[in-house]
């Protein structure tokens, strides 16, 4: 017998065996796209993410104000799912049941990943990861309170999220139940999960080991209130998740003249001594890499303070596998924009940019050789979670277009 | 600011280190005062991070960087992080004068570490240990128990710092007795056998604590018997991580292996396949103490600065032995704690401490991989 532990609905509504309500689940009849109940649900989590009893987590914060933006007009979102083109008439449907395996790193991925699919009207079961952290706790509250309410009973019935070891033979099971699965984590986790039989039109939309990167252009930092304004925004970028999410940056592309470079991340250091929380293995974890780079690649330290700057002459991939956030910057100093075409690889997300035009950006981001680069947004955004994550349009994948002329 | 390095200035600088290093070790292990020891040992690892410098690049750009970075007082030298030797082979010798290549224990999911030794290296871990050892072991070689399994040892593909350990240890004991079978099950007849030979003169007793612990002392207790070595010494090493788990301490571990097995005196010491040889022994009072040619120092894990007395920090262990590999200061992931400087009840001078315990392991790395080791491969009928 292998357990599966329900986190929420905290009290079924459907049957006390966790692996009856699954199948149960998978079973029902899915919603409307951007249905009247999944839309005041989504708002009235909104309104309780924005109170301020949760403030002591802004990631939270962040969601809450993510959900009301998105919520914000429902004929929006339904014309936006209607599209014609010339005289042919798009309906959008929900896929079915889609299953979310969700990530470690950044643990509150399932919900925006969950909120897409049930603003499409799918049934949802989101496998959270293991690890319960106080954050998952403020917010299964808040979800579980919203489960139980009368008005949501269609929603109740149609979501569940469940914890359960990797090792036992839910995320087989639940692969099979699925009409779409979308896999967060490491490249092995993925792979792994993709190597277990779903339904031969079962869709995959997979987000695998990606890492981003900051483009601060020097005449960005030129006076004093430009730089701490930058600094500022390269620190929103970092601090949340410990610098463990895929779009907090971890490469400086550096443009132009260094000589602002030091008194920059000064600034940051100084964001990071006032705001970063304590750790006991961070230093020792900065200290191997640093030392890892001085070894092994052209580096230069920078800074070895509460954050850790390390120099490069030359970029590559494989100091990002060493790399496991811990306020660490590794920076790269080129003279122009063309120098850095030749690393970004596919593996690159997100560029948060400072001090550069979006024509230039236009210019750059279309070179045929630039593999990666699925979002680019200014400095101090990076964590926004955005619907087009990845280069995918997450509601589209986990939805059907049905065409009709 | 930095000086140019002189090739030449190499085999001048090996000798001065020689010398001084010699001379150390005509000292008393346990009897130098700290400020006498800094005097001493300092210049020895100072030599050696400028003949490492010369010897191995990748040390050469690590000291280079954090001197630069004026990240390093004066007082002391610059550290390598422990988990360096996993990541990269670091040796300041040719590929024909490896001796032998020490691998770490390190757990099943990890790389080993991988220690490059040369002869006069490993000559010099044996010497000094039989320098330490002669402190609690007194100069005879004692008939020695070994609470292991004679697997351990010969099965060359598990050649790893337990069997090194035990390897280290056999040197002191003669007649050596392995107390375990290879299924880890006490083998009586061995263990009645030799009991009964020395129960009357002083014997050697080695394993690793939490072996001694788990198959040893819990075996005996549960078979209901008791042995007899009144005159015995029981070596142990290894950390207490597995035993803290079960809430055993030090004073209860002790206290069982008397009750169990009439040992009186019990001796846990500290070591690592990254220091081999010079390994920090603990007392009469229940301390570790450094040796004359090694020390400790306590590191505020927070920022890495140095912890005072009572303060609980990474421990940092320097030693004057390896010349093959840049491994005389080493930033650790143990914690520690200083209890003082030459005024242990015990009458050692030196530095005295207790370790803790291992830094926490950070969570995760990256899109951290929740399912990936072990998402079993599907088979039909299986679930």
């Amino acid at each position: 017998m292998s357990s599966i532990t329900v986190v929420a609905p905290s009290a079924s509504v459907l049957n006390s065996d966790p692996s009856v309500t699954i199948h149960a689940i998978a079973a029902q009849t899915p919603l409307s796209p951007f249905s009247q109940q999944s839309v005041s649900f989504i708002q009235h989590l909104a309104k309780q993410l924005l109170q301020p009893t949760v403030k002591a987590y802004p990631e939270l914060v962040a969601l809450g104000f993510w959900l009301r933006t998105l919520t914000r007009s429902r004929s929006d979102m339904r014309s936006h799912a209607e599209k014609n083109e010339r005289d042919t008439r798009i309906i959008q449907k929900a896929l079915g049941t889609v299953v979310h395996f969700t990530p470690a790193n950044v643990d509150t991925m399932f919900i925006y990943s969950w909120i897409c699919g049930l603003l499409m009207g799918n049934n949802n079961i989101v496998r959270v990861a293991t690890q319960n952290t106080p954050m998952q706790q403020v917010l299964f509250k808040l979800v579980n309170d919203a489960l139980q309410q009368p008005d949501f009973i269609d929603i109740a019935q149609r979501n569940i999220f469940v914890r359960y070891d990797k090792s036992n033979h839910w995320s087989a099971t639940l692969s099979q139940l699925a009409d779409a699965r979308i896999l967060w984590g490491g490249d092995v986790s993925v792979l792994a999960i993709r190597a277990l039989p779903s339904k031969p039109r079962s869709r995959d939309i997979s987000f695998a080991d990606r890492y981003s990167a900051a483009l601060i252009h020097a005449d960005a930092v030129a006076s004093h209130e430009q730089l701490a304004e930058v600094a500022d925004a390269l620190w929103r970028d970092t601090q949340p998740y410990s610098q463990q999410a895929c779009s907090s940056p971890k490469v400086i592309f550096w443009v132009g003249s260094s000589t602002k470079m030091n008194a920059f991340f000064e600034r940051v250091n100084t964001l990071a001594a006032k705001s970063a929380e304590p750790s006991i293995t961070r230093k020792n974890e900065q200290l191997v890499l640093e030392q890892w780079c001085l070894a092994t690649r052209n580096a230069r330290l920078q800074m070895s303070k509460v954050i850790s700057v390390i120099s490069l002459a030359e970029f590559d991939s494989g100091v990002l596998a060493m790399h496991n956030g811990q306020l660490t910057y590794v920076v790269v100093q080129v003279e122009s924009l063309d120098a850095l075409v030749k690393y970004c690889d596919g593996k690159l997300q997100t560029i948060g940019y400072a001090g550069i035009e979006q024509s230039t950006l236009v210019q750059f981001i279309s070179q045929p050789s630039i593999q990666g680069i699925d979002r680019v947004v200014p400095l101090g955004r990076a964590l926004d979670f955005d619907v087009m994550w990845d280069g995918f349009d997450l509601m589209g994948s986990v939805s059907r277009h049905v065409s009709l002329s | 600011m930095t000086t140019p390095i002189i090739p030449a200035s190499d085999p001048l600088l090996l000798s001065e280190y020689l010398t001084a290093f010699d001379a150390l070790m005509a000292e008393s292990v346990f009897g130098l005062e700290q400020t006498d020891k800094n005097l001493r040992l300092l210049p020895i690892l100072r030599g050696l991070q400028q003949l490492h410098s010369l010897r191995c690049s990748e040390f050469e750009s690590i000291v280079g960087a954090y001197q630069a970075a004026g990240g390093q007082p004066s007082d002391t030298v610059v550290y390598l992080a422990v988990r360096l030797f996993k990541l990269l082979e670091l040796k300041s010798i040719s590929p024909d004068q490896v001796f032998k290549v020490l691998q770490s224990s390190g757990t099943t999911a990890q790389t080993p570490a991988r220690i490059i030794l040369d002869k006069p290296t490993s000559q010099r871990q044996s010497k000094v240990l039989v320098a330490i050892l002669q402190q609690v072991l007194g100069k005879q070689r004692l008939p020695m128990l070994i609470i292991d399994a004679p697997s351990t040892v010969r099965d060359p593909s598990k050649f790893n710092a337990r069997a090194a350990g035990i390897q280290g240890l056999a040197f002191f004991g003669r007649d050596h007795t392995y107390a375990l079978n290879d299924d880890m099950s006490p083998n009586w007849s061995e263990i009645h056998g030799f009991c009964d030979k020395y129960a009357e003169q002083p014997v050697l007793l080695f394993g690793f604590t939490f072996m001694v612990w788990q198959y040893w002392l819990s075996a005996l207790n549960h078979a209901g018997k008791f042995i007899h070595l009144p005159h015995g010494v029981l070596l142990h090493s290894g950390g207490w991580k597995k035993l803290e788990a079960q809430r055993v301490d030090n004073a209860t571990f002790k206290q069982t292996v008397e009750s169990l097995t009439g040992v009186k005196r019990c001796h846990n010491f500290y070591g690592m396949a990254e220091q081999v040889g010079s390994i920090f022994m603990e007392c009469s009072e229940g301390y570790l103490h450094a040796p004359h040619v090694a020390d400790v120092i306590v590191r505020d894990p927070v920022d890495l600065s140095m912890a005072g007395v009572g303060e609980q920090g990474l421990l940092q262990v320097l030693s004057g032995v390896p010349t093959s590999y840049p491994g005389h200061s080493i930033l650790t992931e143990d914690l520690g704690v200083l209890h003082g400087e030459d005024d242990c009840r015990c009458g050692w001078k030196g530095k005295y401490f207790s370790v803790l315990g291992r830094l926490p392991k950070t969570e995760m790395r990256g899109c951290s991989d929740t399912h990936a080791p072990a998402v079993k491969p599907y088979r039909p009928g299986a679930v």
